[in-house]
């Protein structure tokens, strides 16, 4: 169900057309009249978001206090944009903004577009998985040609998640041969998901990666691009006998598997 | 010193051994007699627990102030009588015994030798020792008659503490702020288990994850108990002196209690080195050997593993023979994310494994009613499903709950099934599905409040009560049995267990953590252990 916020900024697209030559102002000056609707409507909630404190996660990062309230996601973004707080803090508030990126689509990806911050752009990627593609997947494609293997690895993770991630093929493809290792598990996962048949060979390639992570992924997607012609591949023998358990053990799965 | 008479000294022994025969070298230990040729007591021979309490409370343990106090109870007492004399050598390797005589120190480091000249009343020594498990001997010889006595020395393993043995107090860390707190748990506590229950000082130390902070474990002698808290590198989460890092010598450190550390601190840790990471299946056998104290286990993520120096102590205890798990497809990566044990006295082992089934939550989700609105989420930012129906129809958390089930979950079933020799029989499956954490490398936490990450308090009364995070997968907040994941947890506990279901949701559930990872338990050693007895075969294997 749409938040009041969320409503309110299709209204506010809407009444902007002349402002959509220009897509960087017309979230900015759509960002600023939720903000200043939010704190019209519950100056001490605002206030409260404004001071939420970043406590640590049991991962060792930071975590923002989840704002409640309808205009949780605005107060957050208004926090992201004209906040002074510090990085892990910034990044916190964008982990804490991500799930419900989708209630604001057009203000997450500018958030995203704007974001200098790798770290804080990597983390905002996740607001774009429920978000249509005509806006996410442009962003997307571009975070998979990141310099900063942060962005494309998350870049990977939504693709993966994203339903119409597959059109995301010809960039995660090249994420295939990326020079890290994480990013190319996720792309591999992405594209197994997606079941791009196109993939099939570079996918196949991957079985020999130096990284077993991405062994095991490989191993994964061409499984579901088709389970029996991932059966017969000479090279899951020697999967079967590699050194790490979860590509041995999936190796084996696939070779007692009915062709 | 009192000196027992040799009279009662000879009444005083074990069973029914042959009494030696007068002007025989005897040592008289808390488990009997041996003589020169009945050795059959001469392993385990003494035994003591580890003298690392700190009695006189400043700061440092007994063991590194060179003395037996008389408050210093951390000692094995056992007794010589030699009436020809006797030479002694003690054999410590790794210079972890000593052996007193009158508050002196006689014999202390491998080789060390005393003698003592003929005489009628008995020799009373005491042994003393450094570490846990820690194992020399002591050879005595009649220099007259040129007969021997090779005797053991040990102290008591460091086990760590499972679930069915009884608990002591159960703790964790109360959070009074604005917008973050945690008074629905602690008062839940509370009323549950009243004085049984610690509420740490948030205000003071800053950091819910008691959990991951420390461990506690028990060591037992024919005479004593010493606890320990095995302190983590974890060190607040921050560094020294930070969060939760000087609690347990703010609070245990003293009389019968030790702290210890294994590994090389804080800027070395990573996650894994947390003691959400670390835990013990009860007892029970496998292939024919009996676990008597159960078996430790832990996670690896890749590379990333508990740091080297406590795999290896932990290990070098023998009797929990430790054994690991893949946990890195969890963003955490804690081994009591996904799984657990109950005490269940109808079970084959009196126990079962609670282990997470995402095929039963999607079940159970599918046949709730779709439209169903889980307030807790719809109100959270952090949460991207209004209703069960959201939940249901998310493509991609189907997939990347199918992924996990078949590259992580199934895999590390079957190896607690070959490990454990579980059978279906012995694990209750229950609903649960994760999902991917944003900058987390796309690894996972649990998607509603993990029930398996549940405390466990088997309380004085003999009865038994589940601590467990309540999943909110549910319109109205204070009403759980209209929640179909809850219930269908709760109906399938055993049925004599009490549950409590805990509001873990803003401090833990949103951080990454639940109930178990915010809280701890003390708990007293099993009943009637005798490591030296019923898990010698562990200690004897190599």
């Amino acid at each position: 169900m749409p938040t009041l916020a969320a409503l309110v900024l299709a209204g506010l697209l809407a009444a902007a057309p002349a402002r959509a030559a220009d897509p960087d102002a017309a979230w900015r000056d759509a960002l600023s009249s939720l903000i200043e609707q939010a704190w019209q409507a519950d100056p001490t909630g605002a206030a409260a978001v404004a001071a939420l404190p970043a406590v640590p996660t049991r991962a060792g990062t930071l975590h923002l206090a989840a704002p409640e309230g309808p205009w949780a996601q605005v107060l957050l973004a208004d926090r992201l944009v004209h906040g002074d707080d510090p990085p892990e803090v910034r990044l916190a508030t964008a982990a804490v903004y991500a799930p419900r990126g989708f209630e604001l689509p057009e203000i997450t990806a500018g958030l995203v577009d704007a974001e200098a911050d790798p770290a804080v752009r990597a983390t905002l990627l996740h607001g774009l998985r429920k978000v249509d593609a005509d806006v996410a997947l442009p962003r997307l494609r571009a975070a998979l040609a990141d310099a900063d293997a942060r962005v494309r690895l998350e870049a990977a993770v939504v693709a993966g998640a994203h339903a119409d991630g597959g059109a995301l093929a010809d960039a995660l493809v090249p994420a295939l041969a990326d020079t890290d290792a994480a990013v190319r598990g996720r792309a591999a996962r992405a594209l197994g998901r997606h079941a791009v048949a196109d993939a099939w060979q570079p996918l196949r390639a991957r079985l020999a990666d130096a990284d077993p992570t991405v062994r095991l992924q490989a191993l994964r997607a061409l499984e579901r691009l088709d389970a029996s012609a991932v059966a017969a591949l000479p090279e899951l023998s020697a999967l079967a006998a590699d050194p790490d358990a979860r590509v041995a053990r999936a190796a084996a799965q696939l070779a007692a598997s009915p062709r | 010193m009192s000196f027992l008479p040799l009279a009662l000294l000879a009444l005083s022994g074990c069973g029914d051994e042959a009494e030696p025969a007068p002007g025989t070298l005897q040592v008289q230990t808390d488990l009997g007699t041996i003589t020169p040729t009945d050795t059959a007591l001469a392993w385990p021979g003494v035994i003591t627990v580890a003298n690392l309490d700190d009695d006189d409370t400043d700061g440092e343990s007994d063991w590194e102030q060179s003395r037996v106090d008389d408050g210093d109870d951390e000692v094995a007492e056992f007794t010589i009588l030699a009436p020809n004399g006797v030479e002694l050598t003690l054999s410590d390797p790794d210079d972890t015994l000593r052996v007193w005589f009158q508050g002196e120190p006689l014999v202390d480091g491998d080789g060390a030798q005393a003698s003592f000249s003929a005489r009628d009343e008995a020799i009373v020594l005491q042994l003393e020792a450094g570490g846990y498990l820690a194992q020399g001997s002591l050879a005595l010889v009649d220099p007259t008659t040129g007969d021997q006595v090779e005797l053991h020395l040990v102290s008591a393993p460091l086990v760590v503490n499972h679930h069915l043995q009884p608990s002591e107090q159960v703790m964790a860390v109360s959070f009074v702020y604005t917008n973050y707190n945690n008074q629905a748990m602690i008062s839940t506590y509370e009323d549950a288990l009243g004085e049984l229950f610690l509420e740490v000082s948030g205000a003071k130390y800053q950091d819910p994850w008691i959990q991951d902070e420390i461990e506690f474990a028990t060591s037992v002698s024919p005479q004593r108990r010493l606890d320990t808290v095995v302190d983590s590198i974890r060190d607040g989460q921050w560094g020294a002196g930070e969060g939760l890092d000087d609690f347990p010598e703010d609070q245990y450190l003293g009389q019968g209690w030790a702290v210890g550390t294994w590994g090389r601190g804080f800027n070395q840790a990573n996650s894994q080195d947390y003691f959400g990471n670390l835990e013990v299946i009860p007892p029970h056998s496998a292939y024919g050997v009996d676990y008597p104290y159960g078996r430790i286990y832990y996670g690896l993520n890749g590379s990333l593993t508990p740091n080297q120096q406590i795999q290896d102590f932990l290990a070098s205890q023998r009797v929990q023979a430790p054994f690991t798990l893949d946990v890195s497809w969890l963003c955490v990566g804690h081994v009591d994310e996904f799984f657990t044990t109950v005490p269940d006295p109808t079970a084959r082992l009196g126990w079962r494994l609670v282990y997470t089934d995402v095929d039963l939550a999607w079940e159970i989700l599918e046949a709730a009613d779709p439209d169903t609105v889980m307030t807790r989420y719809a109100e959270s930012s952090a949460k991207a499903w209004d209703t069960i129906g959201d939940l249901v129809a998310d493509e991609a958390m189907h997939a990347l709950n199918e992924e996990l089930k078949q590259d992580y979950l199934l895999p590390n079933l079957a190896i607690l099934k070959e490990t454990l020799e579980l059978t279906d029989e012995d694990i209750i499956y229950v609903p649960q599905l994760f999902e991917e954490v944003s900058y987390c490398g796309g690894t996972t936490a649990a998607a509603f409040p993990g029930m398996a990450n549940l405390i466990i308090a088997d309380k004085p009364d003999g009865t038994t009560t589940l601590f467990i995070p309540d999943p909110y997968v549910r319109t109205d907040l204070d009403d759980v049995q209209a929640d179909p994941i809850a219930m269908a947890f709760a109906e399938r506990m055993p049925a004599d267990l009490d549950i409590v279901w805990m509001d873990d949701w803003q401090v833990y559930h949103l951080n990454l953590g639940e109930v178990h990872c915010g809280s701890n338990v003390v708990r007293s050693p099993a009943a009637d252990v005798s490591w030296w007895e019923d898990a010698r075969h562990l200690l004897e294997t190599e």
